[in-house]
């Protein structure tokens, strides 16, 4: 028998920005029964099959998933391509064009003719009788604005930029939407607060110096809830991971953290990516077996708070002595830049073994924080600024 | 005894004796004797502002009966059930259980709870093939994101020391319950009306919620889904559900089953993947709706971060709705599906929208029909929960 007679062949495409994503993402071929006729990876795989339907699903760039049918029929060969699309928004954003933002601390500053502060945490003064969170020089700050000059404040209607960490260039390019360039030579976990309804909001941004592509963002402000934080394209890794993440697609997402955290930190100059991929190998257990780059990760990003809390993660077994060093350190404020890493944080504290009372006292030092802490973002993100009372 | 397996599961669908078997330790509370509202209001409940819940010992009950009657496990079939409820007059509980969990022994308090947890551990701890899962639904006091306490019954009861006795810290029983001398797969659903922060901060510092020892070594693999919503209005539909029990049910009866996945699993499936992925999109979706926020955080323990809660007895069958576009073309088009070339589905029904279950499966679908419309044909993809499409026939 002519076996290439009866079979079809069915040519299977994934291209990608990234060779990593290109070689980690898995595809699955699954016959009419839905059967699994094979798992393949890479850049193309020619299949021959019996003629038939075949479903063929991939994961995307952006995290989601992509289903196709194809009919493979006898002597003939069928192509499909996944790829990113022109119209979507992975193409590279431009550069941005729109109004600059000024802060609110530099007008209060102005105002009272002192020179502009823009010191870690909050700039400002909770005054007598202001609730909880918000903060009188934001609030009067806005106030003393003459109406024409306001917009160079707004974000949206009821968003105004409060402050944010040195070196950040913050440019409003629509309603509620911002770029955000960070030009800071120096390691620190970047930030901004907005003034928001009345109340200040602290968010950490997933910025460092240490590639063009990690040094850009975009926030997008809708109508309720903390803001979205979108990454540029070329952060190709790191945007598929936080896609798939968020909607729940663990397999591939443990997969692609598996083959990319080290890479992310060593090859890519990608210390966020690569504490947010560890922070999910972290969750499902999969941590232990890359204690090697969670260790490089701590020392060579020594500024980033989520690699120390995953090295103490690491650590609490085999050296807890030093793993709690490095949990006390980076829990000197809750500034890390992932929810998860705050709350791995604080369940160590809370379980830390043999402990002689220093993460009890650490845990109440927290506690402020940690009550007005929005678990239920991604970044870190505090009601009210970190060392505000 | 709060074990009401025997009760509501046909011998015949149990677990035999001495062989391997699944445990399931389900709780829900919505009416809590000394919070607002309740019979015996305290001086803490007041203060802590803390109200009734209207769904989660309804939502409690409807994941017993899943259990019950749908539960498919054929290594590990269900070995005991053990269920504490405290209703309120608001809950809708499900038929099949309520009248088995009438009595007060059923009822979640604190000495119940711990004397059902022990028991229920004493069977996990029996073979390591057999397969544990948690369902509790209830107030919360969510301290981390992965972190949560769930009140029971009989919280904040006057002159009670310490001041969280009347609760369960289930991710600590969750880490607890993470060793090689038990159940090897543990599935655990957390499903709590998280507190506003400055409540849950006066929660960070008490202690005495129900706990357990922690031993060495790892289970083979410890699913924990954690659902916290913001505000109790969203938490669930009064009389009705949890919208984490919605999506939870949903999932297990179709949204997050998936096809054979060896060398995972060699059935249709509900894998802790694919749950995951259903009750992210489906509990963001409802609660959006509504206008609040609600996540679903799955983490692991143990040393596989997947594994599989349910296993159906066959390909699964699936609704197919397809509707005519322009609707005009109806009497003159009539569609055939074809599973393999050349053999029609038979009985596929004449009228529109055209409505019918088939197995699961990838299908061809053909319209045949008369001028001025155009021929139709496509593919369909044919997975649960069903699938819903438009077929065009305009010219």
């Amino acid at each position: 028998m002519n076996l290439a007679a009866v079979t079809g062949t069915l040519v299977v495409r994934y291209s990608s920005g990234s060779m990593l994503l290109t070689g980690a993402m898995p595809i699955e071929v699954r016959d009419r029964h839905h059967a699994l006729v094979r798992v393949v990876t890479g850049p193309e795989t020619r299949l021959a099959l019996s003629p038939g339907l075949y479903s063929v699903t991939a994961i995307l760039e952006n995290g989601e998933r992509d289903t196709r049918v194809v009919d493979v029929q006898s002597g003939r060969a069928e192509s499909i391509e996944f790829a990113v699309s022109a119209g979507e928004v992975y193409l590279e954003r431009a550069i941005a064009r729109g109004a600059p933002l000024r802060r609110l601390v530099d007008a209060a500053a102005a105002s009272r003719g002192s020179a502009t502060a823009t010191a870690p945490g909050s700039a400002f003064e909770i005054g007598a009788g202001a609730a909880a969170g918000t903060s009188t020089a934001t609030a009067s700050g806005v106030a003393l604005l003459p109406p024409g000059q306001r917009d160079a404040y707004a974000i949206d209607a009821t968003t105004w930029l409060a402050a944010s960490s040195p070196g950040l260039e913050l440019t409003r390019e629509g309603d509620g939407v911002v770029e955000i360039a960070h030009h800071a030579e120096a390691d620190e976990v970047a930030w901004i607060e907005v003034l928001r309804g009345g109340e200040l909001i602290w968010l950490a941004l997933p910025l460092s110096r240490h590639s063009d592509e990690a040094r850009r963002c975009t926030l997008r402000f809708g109508a309720g809830g903390a803001p979205r934080i979108e990454l540029p394209a070329a952060r190709r890794v790191t945007r598929a991971l936080h896609g798939m993440i968020e909607s729940g697609k663990l397999g591939p997402a443990i997969e692609l953290a598996d083959h990319s955290a080290a890479l992310l930190a060593s090859k890519y100059q990608d210390p966020i990516g690569a504490a947010y991929g560890g922070l999910m190998l972290q969750r499902f257990g999969a941590l232990d077996r890359h204690a090697d780059w969670v260790e490089n990760l701590a020392r060579d990003f020594a500024w980033l708070p989520d690699g120390q809390i995953l090295l103490a993660a690491v650590l609490a077994r085999r050296d807890p002595a030093r793993g709690l060093a490095a949990l006390l350190d980076a829990t000197r404020t809750p500034c890390t830049v992932f929810s998860d890493a705050f709350s791995l944080a604080l369940s160590l504290l809370r379980r830390w073994p043999g402990d002689d009372g220093r993460c009890e006292a650490r845990l109440a030092e927290l506690a402020p924080a940690t009550a007005r802490y929005d678990f239920s973002s991604p970044y870190a993100t505090l009601r009210g600024a970190p060392g505000g009372r | 005894m709060v074990d009401i397996v025997a009760r509501v599961v046909p011998a015949e669908r149990r677990a035999g004796a001495g062989r391997p078997a699944t445990h399931a330790l389900v709780i829900g509370v919505s009416a809590y004797r000394h919070l607002l509202g309740g019979p015996e209001e305290s001086p803490t409940g007041r203060a802590w502002q803390l109200g009734q819940l209207s769904s989660a010992a309804g939502s409690a009950t409807a994941v017993a009966a899943w259990l019950a009657a749908e539960y498919h496990n054929p290594a590990a079939p269900l070995g005991s059930l053990r269920v504490l409820v405290s209703p309120t007059a608001n809950d809708r509980l499900d038929p099949r259980i309520a009248p088995e969990v009438a009595a007060p022994e059923h009822r979640a308090t604190r000495d119940r709870v711990e004397a059902a947890f022990a028991a229920f551990m004493a069977d996990c701890d029996r073979d390591v093939e057999n397969v544990a899962i948690v369902y509790v639904a209830g107030h919360g006091v969510q301290l981390t994101k992965h972190e949560a306490t769930v009140l029971l019954e009989d919280i904040a009861a006057p002159g009670v020391r310490p001041s969280l006795r009347g609760a369960i810290d289930l991710i600590q029983c969750h880490s607890g319950m993470d060793h090689a001398a038990t159940a090897g797969t543990q599935f655990w659903f957390v499903d709590a009306c998280r507190q506003p922060p400055e409540i849950a901060a006066a929660f960070a510092a008490m202690k005495g919620a129900y706990q357990i020892d922690e031993l060495p070594g790892a289970a083979r693999s410890s699913q924990c889904f954690l659902s916290a919503s913001t505000l109790q209005q969203s938490f669930g539909r009064p009389g009705g559900h949890t919208l984490f029990c919605e999506a939870l049910l949903r999932g297990l009866r179709g949204a997050a089953v998936c096809p054979p996945t060896p060398p995972l699993c060699d059935a249709w499936h509900v894998s802790s993947y694919s749950l995951s992925e259903a009750l992210t999109r489906h509990v963001a979706d409802q609660a959006g709706e509504a206008g609040e926020v609600q996540t679903v955080h799955h983490f692991t323990r143990g040393l596989s971060p997947q594994a599989v809660l349910h296993r159906l007895p066959g390909p699964p069958r699936v609704d197919l709705t397809v509707r005519l576009a322009p609707p005009d073309a109806a009497p003159v088009t009539t569609a055939s599906v074809y599973f393999e070339s050349g053999s029609p589905v038979p009985d596929v029904p004449v009228a529109w929208p055209l409505v019918m279950q088939l197995e699961a499966g990838l299908y061809s679908l053909a319209l045949d029909t008369q001028q001025p419309y155009r021929r139709f044909s496509r593919p369909i993809n044919l997975l649960p929960p069903g699938v819903e499409l438009e077929a065009r026939v305009a010219p």
